[in-house]
């Protein structure tokens, strides 16, 4: 007799999405199993040994202020952190981590495994079990059944996947792991799911030993920033490990054009959507050929292992051609190979299908999360857990969903941007996305988001206490920005030390943070006002008080936004019925089925004369 | 689209009437009136009583109009917003000057319908009026987009793409600097130049459209010039007919007189005026009262016509002729001759904002040597210059034919001319164009990026192309990025 349990939630696939909405639907009281090809590739780094980067680490600390985990594991498995655009404007900061990956794997894996409400356990689902209208099961590729009530899935890039290497392809998840090819890409099909094939990529892993380090810039760390997780203090680790950049030669260019007709890319033997943004190096020499060089970056895949991890160097070139351009890069004249680059095909999902919620439309608790949804990234996939594992136990508990809108956080664009507009390619997240991304940063992600965690019951009663701290803290520092320093040699000091014009006169804290040379830094060595509070909540406040006047500018257009927002429109209207509309509008509207006025403004193909049919009549349908 | 914003049009029909209704509906646009308007009766406006009117004064920067006030709350307007209705003075020039300075304060132009719609949707008309409304709308979209398929080709949707496409350049490497740091080879370059030359457009583009208003209101043209300078005399030559009284006497012209005609389909409205000596000379004060008007006169013109007389002003310039018989004793000028002295020293104040022209007059009692109209500096600026004959008639059709050439423009200039709409858009661009100059190096470049972004959404308003994915495209486009 073959298995049948019975669990309230099943999530399919253990990588970042899944992982965050196992723990996310488990923490929230939901009986939660967690389905995985192989416990081994739990919360897996397939490609960058490195969390975070522009945008994404604002996507890091959303989820970890919501109570989520990849930013408390990423904090754990940090072997160097960086400050990107530490020049910059605070909303452009970003935190960048190298981690090392078997240690990042090992503390989600025990994360799991103390999980009370979650069982894990190793599996290929290939069947789903439905009345037609709702969720009922799975069933695995050994006959076992699992019955639920919602189902996330989070295949990743195992779907169907294949990898290509020149002219050799095989069937293969990523690193050697199992594909998903028993037959639940089909099983999706069958359920009215339209599936769609991207491809990504991966550079080769090479030798420590062979590389020549003396040739290439180093790359430090940097101490003094904050970490991933609102639980942790600022880091301050000696030590950290280092990275390396070095530059692709004439030599390297010529060798992939007089080999680019071996190229599958190019010979047309693959057929998936690969992204723009994470270019092959044949694509970044085809492309852009006027470019002498092109950086790579050295980085290591961990502390106890010698394999270093090429960035820059994405290919599916064959391996002797792979040989040679790795030979002509600098300081890699000698470089040995541990793990060849390959391109990964894979069965997607179109995120139009999904509603906010990250619920597929017209199959009642059936949730989708991560590179399955056509996004592409670690941070992408975690933001996107982490909603889906609510919005499975909000749903088996009767309640609305949990949608973050635009100004809340990059969750919300992120997520809006996928079901609204689609995807043709891998969507990465980035900070020209969010139109409000001066209200949206990594330093003020709690401040944004752990009392809707708290509210949810995803927060714990440490992260907590920290986020009512830290406001309080706020409150304070934002009272006593409106003080005046009065004229005195200390203040002339600081000007004349900043190069800036100095007038005898009384200046507020407030004016003197509004000038770009100056921080809470610099205030402290004229007062003794601000020495009390925590770096976490002066950065947030300087930020604030910097942009100011922007973010009233904006809280107007957000006013506006939020207009539309509010105008909420029936999951199940009859477009057909809906006279007026033009074809393409009525279509589009159809599919996407939006939740309100405003993501029906988002909709390409929608113009506003067919907004305003559709409220006249959306007014006339709620009269009838 | 805004939903639910402030929107405004004028409720009378455009052309001349005694009377303008400019309409704003939707909350808050009695805070945006406030700043427009004054009135003795009511200290601050935001205490408006509805339904009463409100005698007051509109100030809609700069241009002024007595006029009246009407507040209607919500529910009990047509649209069932809150409703404010300001009652000026008919003519294009003050509505126009009302509207823009509304949206100038967060006021977006309704859409055609837009108030029927908004009725509609608070409940003010009936279910059976729905048909209707959607009938319409789609009847306007359909026009709208005619008007926008005609607008493909033209130069004008040529030129806004192509501003849009340098502001979206700017974006695009200014974005992904900011999303790749790590990329060495992002090179930002001056943007400021671009920027500058792309306020210089619209505004370019801004003056074209003020061509189409003058089409519809014609063209005020002020005479000028010291006395007997022959400016009556060249008013009869405009208007065909002995209008003004000529006399060799100067100051024969008391009093500004006004009249119309037209030439080249363009209508002018000319003044002619006293002529201008200095007041504090003048004892007549008939005379005195008539160069204080002339001097109002030409505040209001489009076109300043300069009249010099070449014979009497230029004594000790050029040379004479003393062979011949006394009565052909021309005197010979060139152009480099002319001295400034001849100019009133008031001139640059006359010459003001108006489009001055300088008008050499009698030129059939001078030998000028060269061209009969060119440029001629006068002090920093240059003017056009025409030597002509009121008397002979000499000349005057090649004045007729520049003028109305400058006020329409010739007929590919013609197609760059923007509707209201359009040009509504185009002032809000060059304003975010502005202020991301302005703010240019004083703060992140994410700041500055909202404002080029906002002037990028504003042309989008025009050329209906605003997807923000164009920008991360264009990222991609330019610079060889990622991993």
């Amino acid at each position: 007799m073959h298995i049948a349990r019975h669990y309230d939630c099943i999530v399919i696939g253990a990588g970042h999405a899944g992982t965050e909405a196992a723990l996310a639907s488990a923490r929230l009281g939901i009986k939660t199993l967690i389905l995985t090809m192989s416990p081994d590739s739990i919360a897996f780094l397939a490609c960058n040994p490195n969390i975070g980067g522009t945008s994404k680490a604002q996507l890091v600390r959303e989820v970890d202020a919501l109570g989520g985990e990849m930013g408390v594991a990423a904090d754990k498995a940090t072997i160097q952190l960086k400050l990107l655009n530490g020049a910059k404007g605070a909303a452009v900061r970003s935190l960048r981590g190298q981690v090392d990956k078997r240690l990042y794997h090992d503390i989600i894996k025990k994360t799991l495994e103390d999980e009370p409400n979650l069982t894990i356990l190793e599996g290929e689902a290939v069947k789903i079990i439905s009345d037609g209208s709702r969720i009922k099961g799975i069933k695995t590729a050994t006959g076992a059944e699992f019955y639920c009530e919602a189902l996330v899935l989070a295949t990743g890039v195992y779907l169907n996947s294949g990898i290509i290497i020149g002219e050799y392809t095989k069937k293969s998840g990523p690193a050697g792991f199992f594909p998903a090819d028993g037959g639940l890409s089909d099983a999706l099909r069958e359920c009215g799911i339209e599936i769609r094939r991207f491809k990504t990529g991966t550079p080769p892993r090479i030798h420590k030993r062979s590389i020549d380090f003396s040739k290439m810039q180093i790359q430090e760390g940097e101490r003094g920033i904050c970490r991933f997780s609102f639980l942790n203090d600022y880091c301050e680790d000696e030590g950290q490990a280092l990275c390396h950049l070095t530059y692709t030669t004439k030599e390297t260019s010529e060798i992939i054009r007089q080999n680019i007709s071996r190229s599958p890319m190019y010979n047309g033997s693959i057929e998936g959507i690969g992204p723009r943004y994470c270019p092959s190096i044949e694509d970044k020499i085809m492309r852009f050929s006027d470019k002498e060089r092109h950086q790579i970056f050295i980085e290591p895949e961990g502390i106890f292992t010698n394999e270093m991890y090429v960035q820059g160097m994405s290919s599916s070139l064959p391996s002797d051609v792979q040989e040679k351009v790795l030979h002509s890069i600098i300081g890699l004249e000698r470089a040995e190979i541990i793990r060849y680059a390959y391109a990964i095909e894979y069965d997607c999902l179109n995120p139009e299908q999904l509603l906010p919620s990250l619920a597929v439309k017209h199959l009642k608790g059936l949730f989708a999360a991560g590179q399955l949804n056509g996004t592409s990234g670690y941070e992408e996939a975690a933001a996107q857990g982490v909603i889906a594992g609510i919005n499975a136990a909000l749903y088996i508990k009767g309640e609305e969903p949990f949608i973050l809108k635009r100004h809340e956080a990059y969750i919300g664009v992120l997520i809006d941007d996928v079901v609204t507009k689609g995807t043709n390619e891998p969507y990465r997240m980035m900070t020209a996305r969010a139109e409000y991304r001066l209200s949206l940063r990594q330093d003020n992600a709690d401040t944004r988001l752990t009392a809707k965690g708290r509210a949810i019951g995803l927060v714990s009663d440490e992260r907590y206490e920290r986020y009512l701290k830290k406001q309080k803290e706020l409150k304070e520092i934002f009272f006593k920005a409106e003080k005046t320093i009065s004229p005195d040699k200390a203040l002339e000091k600081l000007f004349e030390r900043k190069g800036a014009p100095y007038a005898i006169r009384g200046y507020t804290i407030k004016e003197l943070l509004k000038r770009p040379e100056f921080g809470f830094f610099d205030i402290n060595s004229v007062t003794g006002e601000f020495l009390e509070y925590s770096k976490a909540a002066l950065a947030e406040a300087e930020a604030e008080l910097k942009y100011g006047g922007y973010i009233e500018k904006q809280a107007n257009e957000i006013k506006n936004y939020l207009k539309a927002e509010n105008r909420p429109i029936p999951l199940d209207v009859d477009y057909s019925k809906i006279d007026g509309l033009r074809l393409e509008a009525r279509q589009k509207l159809e599919k996407i089925r939006p939740l309100s006025i405003g993501q029906a403004m988002r909709i390409s193909g929608v113009s506003p004369a067919d907004i305003s049919v559709l409220m006249i009549r959306l007014a006339v349908l709620s009269k009838a | 689209m805004h939903i639910d914003g402030i929107i405004a049009a004028a409720a009378t029909p455009s052309g001349k009437g005694g009377i303008g209704i400019i309409r704003i509906s939707g909350k808050g646009g009695l805070t945006a009136v406030s700043e427009i308007f004054k009135s003795d009766k009511l200290a601050n406006i935001m205490n408006a009583e509805p339904n009463y009117m409100y005698f007051g004064r509109i100030d809609a920067d700069g241009a002024t109009d007595n006029g009246y006030m009407v507040f209607f709350k919500a529910p009990h307007s047509f649209t069932g917003e809150d409703t404010v209705e300001l009652h000026c003075h008919g003519g294009e020039g003050i509505l126009s000057s009302v509207l823009t300075a509304l949206f100038k304060r967060g006021v977006y132009p309704a859409e055609r319908g837009e108030f029927t719609k908004r009725a509609f949707l608070n409940g003010k008309l009936s279910l059976a009026d729905a048909e209707g409304v959607i009938e319409m709308i789609n009847a306007e979209s359909t026009a709208a987009l005619k008007a926008a398929y005609r607008m493909m080709s033209g130069v004008l949707s040529k030129e806004i793409y192509s501003m849009q496409n340098a502001l979206k350049d700017i974006m695009s490497t200014l974005e992904a600097a900011l999303d790749y740091p790590d990329e060495t080879d992002i090179k930002i370059g001056d943007y400021t130049v671009v920027l500058c030359d792309l306020s210089a457009r619209a505004e370019s583009l801004i003056n074209s459209s003020k061509k189409s208003a003058f089409i519809k209101k014609g063209v005020n043209v002020a005479l000028i010039g010291a006395p007997n300078t022959g400016k009556s005399s060249l008013l009869n030559v405009f208007l065909k007919k002995d209008r003004a009284i000529v006399t060799d006497l100067p100051g024969t012209t008391r009093d500004t007189l006004e009249e119309s005609f037209e030439y080249g389909g363009v209508r002018f409205n000319i003044i002619d005026t006293a002529g201008l000596r200095d007041v504090k000379s003048v004892s007549d004060i008939i005379e005195k009262k008539g160069i204080e008007r002339s001097y109002e006169a030409v505040k209001g013109a489009d076109m300043v016509l300069y009249v010099v007389d070449l014979n009497s002003r230029t004594e000790g310039m050029g040379e004479s002729l003393s062979d011949g018989v006394a009565e052909l004793k021309k005197k010979t000028l060139r152009i480099s001759d002319i001295k400034p002295e001849i100019f009133d020293e008031k001139f640059k104040e006359i010459a003001g904002d108006a489009k001055t022209v300088v008008v050499f007059n009698k030129n059939d009692l001078v030998q000028f040597v060269g061209e009969s109209r060119g440029s001629i500096k006068i002090g920093e600026e240059k003017y056009e210059y025409f030597c002509v004959s009121a008397t002979e008639k000499e000349g005057t059709e090649d004045l007729l034919n520049f003028m109305t050439n400058l006020f329409v423009g010739n007929e590919t200039e013609s197609e760059l001319i923007a509707n209201s709409r359009q040009t509504a858009a185009l002032k809000r661009a060059n304003e975010s164009i502005k202020t991301a100059l302005n703010s240019c190096g004083k703060v992140g470049t994410e700041c500055t990026l909202l404002d080029i972004r906002e002037a990028w959404e504003c042309l989008g308003e025009i050329t209906g192309e605003t997807a923000g994915s164009d920008i991360v495209d264009g990222i991609f486009e330019r610079f060889c990025l990622g991993k």
